[in-house]
């Protein structure tokens, strides 16, 4: 079992220039990855530029704080079902295997809204963009999760597959926060 | 013969929970009956049986990702109860305040995130485009407000309590953690913008339903009774107070009501359609006494919100009918007045002097045997109704939703509006959304109702007399 997890929700509490937000569920098994990858670089990161959060879904409201970050990556995780995917707008991970972990830049895009529950990552970024003149750099980072059930540990693939997860976040980060400082 | 088919409405509509709709015609194709089904089930109140009644809170928590606060509150009331407790001063204040910004976020979700689309953007407008984007297109400045009130109520709740979605702060006999300097003046800094906009909304409010006449002559305009808590004073309360009942002319029925003798006056039907139950006012009998909760109930049933703003605001709201204002297309004006009064009471609230005080639990163990809690929340009254055993282990639960009790004047409003806008034997996109629309003035939360999971596919149904399906809209 893995220390409580502190939710911080979507209230910034400083101007930190890269913003991490890690979305999912604690509670339904690899669904919550991005918390486990969160308190993991709550260790790790010391920079006062980043901060990180972790949300139960990506909500309209963080759009303002988001219009303050130079750069934002959302942790998430996929599954490889394609209806799944859909649902929720992500698009590249149907053919991936439990444990595959994928990292892009994204921008923009209002897409089809189902419903206030169902903001994803770029709609967020439209939002941000639209109401508040604003696009930070922006990044996905995921890791295709195998099991979603109850839970409140990760499958063994994706157990195995956090470390580099969080070291490929870590890499994003190094190089976001250079960029930003230069 | 008509044939039955299905017509697929893209994106999903705006309320919480599994529904349909199903229209019954006579022969002569007008609407004669019409239903609102609630097809989800959680069962909350089986589940809870054999639980420490110290566990309630949290547990009743997870009822409702919107408004868990509520229940958190009207929980923890049921286990003072149980423990005969009076909670500290202090506690008593967090707990209103924690619970008025649920309401303020709660409220701007329906009105600027649900129902703006159709104020804004109108009632016949593409269903694609029926959404926040699609006020941000036309309204920008809305969309920004409807987000910063969500976020400002939101904030309070995380502040207070740990976290926005299902905190555990307010507890048995009081609350966990008092309230930090620092964070009541990071609060206090939130409510000037706060009130600015809830003013700014109102006066949108004020301007934008003159276009809407034939929805507030047809959205649940019918007599019924109205139901809230108030204080002793007869002002507007969301914590503590006496249950008011007034009928459809404004007149009070039944006043200084006990909440914990509700089952006195308050039954519960259960059709065979539905698992959402029909409450009803005992006795008028069912489904006479068909009554309503939430904001436009409380506006009805209150002499007074007790704020200045609000009460300028709630004098102007009275005036729009000289009887109760019955017509539910007002529910949306009632939720900003109801935004006002709690900003404003969060900001008297927070310069209280002793709202920094330590002393924010009573420890006690269980005194009684069986204990009720009521509150207000957004959608109206609750409450939770506990039996426990000499182990505190809990035996029997009972909850009434405000969901619930609005069940009979929901499908009421499904039937006038159908038989306003639905002729002939075919739907049209715009008869679609004004039927979901005034379920949308209830606000409706299906996941606290039934005790289910996930989106609201909303199926509506035409009938004929014989029973044969003729038409099917369904937004999945």
């Amino acid at each position: 079992m893995m220390p409580p997890l502190q939710d911080l929700g979507g209230e910034r509490r400083s101007k930190s220039r890269v913003w991490v937000i890690a979305c999912g569920n604690p509670l339904r098994s690899d669904d919550g990855l991005a918390w486990h990858a969160a308190e993991q670089l709550r260790r790790t990161i010391s920079a006062e530029e980043v901060e990180i959060s972790c949300v139960h879904q990506l909500t309209p409201e963080l759009a303002e704080s988001l219009s303050r970050a130079d750069a934002v990556i959302f942790l998430d995780a996929t599954c490889n079902d394609a209806a799944c995917n859909d649902a929720v707008g992500n698009d590249a991970a149907s053919n991936h295997q439990p444990g595959t972990i994928l990292c892009k830049p994204i921008a923009a895009s209002a897409g089809p809204v189902y419903s206030f529950h169902q903001f994803g990552p770029e709609g967020i970024l439209s939002l941000c963009s639209a109401l508040y003149a604003a696009t930070p750099l922006a990044f996905t980072a995921s890791i295709c999760g195998e099991s979603f059930d109850h839970g409140t540990t990760l499958s063994q693939r994706v157990s195995d597959a956090l470390p580099q997860f969080v070291r490929t976040v870590e890499e994003l980060l190094a190089g976001l926060i250079t960029s930003s400082v230069s | 013969m008509p044939q039955s088919r299905t017509i697929l409405i893209d994106p999903v509509t705006r309320i919480e929970g599994h529904s349909k709709i199903t229209l019954h015609l006579d022969d002569r194709g007008q609407v004669e009956e019409a239903r609102f089904h609630v097809t989800q089930f959680r069962g909350f109140e089986k589940l809870c049986e054999g639980r420490p009644f110290s566990e309630m809170p949290s547990l009743m928590a997870r009822i409702c990702g919107i408004c868990p606060v509520s229940h958190l509150i009207a929980s923890s009331k049921a286990c003072d109860a149980l423990l005969t407790v009076k909670i500290p001063p202090t506690a008593e204040k967090l707990r209103r305040i924690f619970g008025l910004a649920q309401v303020v976020q709660s409220h701007a979700l329906s009105l600027f995130h649900l129902s703006s689309p159709d104020l804004a953007l109108g009632m016949d407008a593409d269903p694609a485009k029926s959404n926040l984007f699609g006020v941000l297109e036309k309204n920008p400045g809305l969309a920004r407000d409807g987000i910063a009130l969500r976020k400002f109520g939101q904030q309070i709740i995380e502040r207070l309590g740990g976290k926005r979605i299902h905190p555990a702060w307010v507890v048995p006999g009081g609350v966990s953690d008092p309230l930090t300097q620092e964070d009541r003046d990071r609060i206090l800094q939130t409510v000037p913008e706060a009130l600015a906009i809830a003013q700014r909304s109102m006066e949108w409010m004020k301007s934008t339903i003159e276009g809407f006449r034939a929805e507030i002559a047809a959205f649940g305009n019918f007599p019924s009774l109205f139901l809230g808590i108030v204080k002793p004073d007869g002002g507007l309360t969301f914590y503590d107070g006496k249950l008011r009942i007034v009928d459809a002319s404004g007149h009070v029925v039944a006043n200084d009501l006990d909440p914990g003798r509700y089952f006195d006056y308050i039954g519960e039907k259960v059709e065979p359609w539905s698992y959402l139950k029909s409450a009803y006012y005992k006795p008028q009998g069912y489904p006479n006494g068909i009554y309503r909760v939430g904001p436009l109930a409380r506006l009805n049933v209150a002499d007074r919100c007790g704020t200045p703003l609000a009460d300028q605001e709630l004098a102007e709201f009275h005036e729009l009918q000289r009887t109760a204002v019955l017509s539910s297309f007002h529910y949306h004006h009632a939720r900003l007045v109801e935004i006002l009064y709690c900003v404003e009471r969060i900001g008297q609230l927070l310069n209280d002097p002793e709202i920094l005080s330590t002393h924010v639990r009573a420890i006690a163990r269980p005194n009684a045997l069986e204990g009720v809690g009521a509150a207000e929340a957004p959608r109206g009254t609750l409450f939770h109704h506990y039996k426990i055993d000499e182990q505190g282990l809990v035996r029997w639960a009972n909850l009434i939703i405000a969901t619930g009790q609005n069940n009979l004047a929901m499908n009421r409003s499904v039937l006038q509006v159908a038989k306003h806008f639905v002729h002939g034997d075919r739907l049209t996109p715009g008869m679609l959304n004004r039927v979901e629309a005034v379920i949308r003035t209830y606000d409706p939360c299906l996941s606290c109702s039934t005790h289910a999971l996930g989106q609201m596919p909303l199926r509506i149904q035409l009938f004929s007399p014989a029973g044969e399906l003729l038409d099917e809209l369904c937004r999945s």
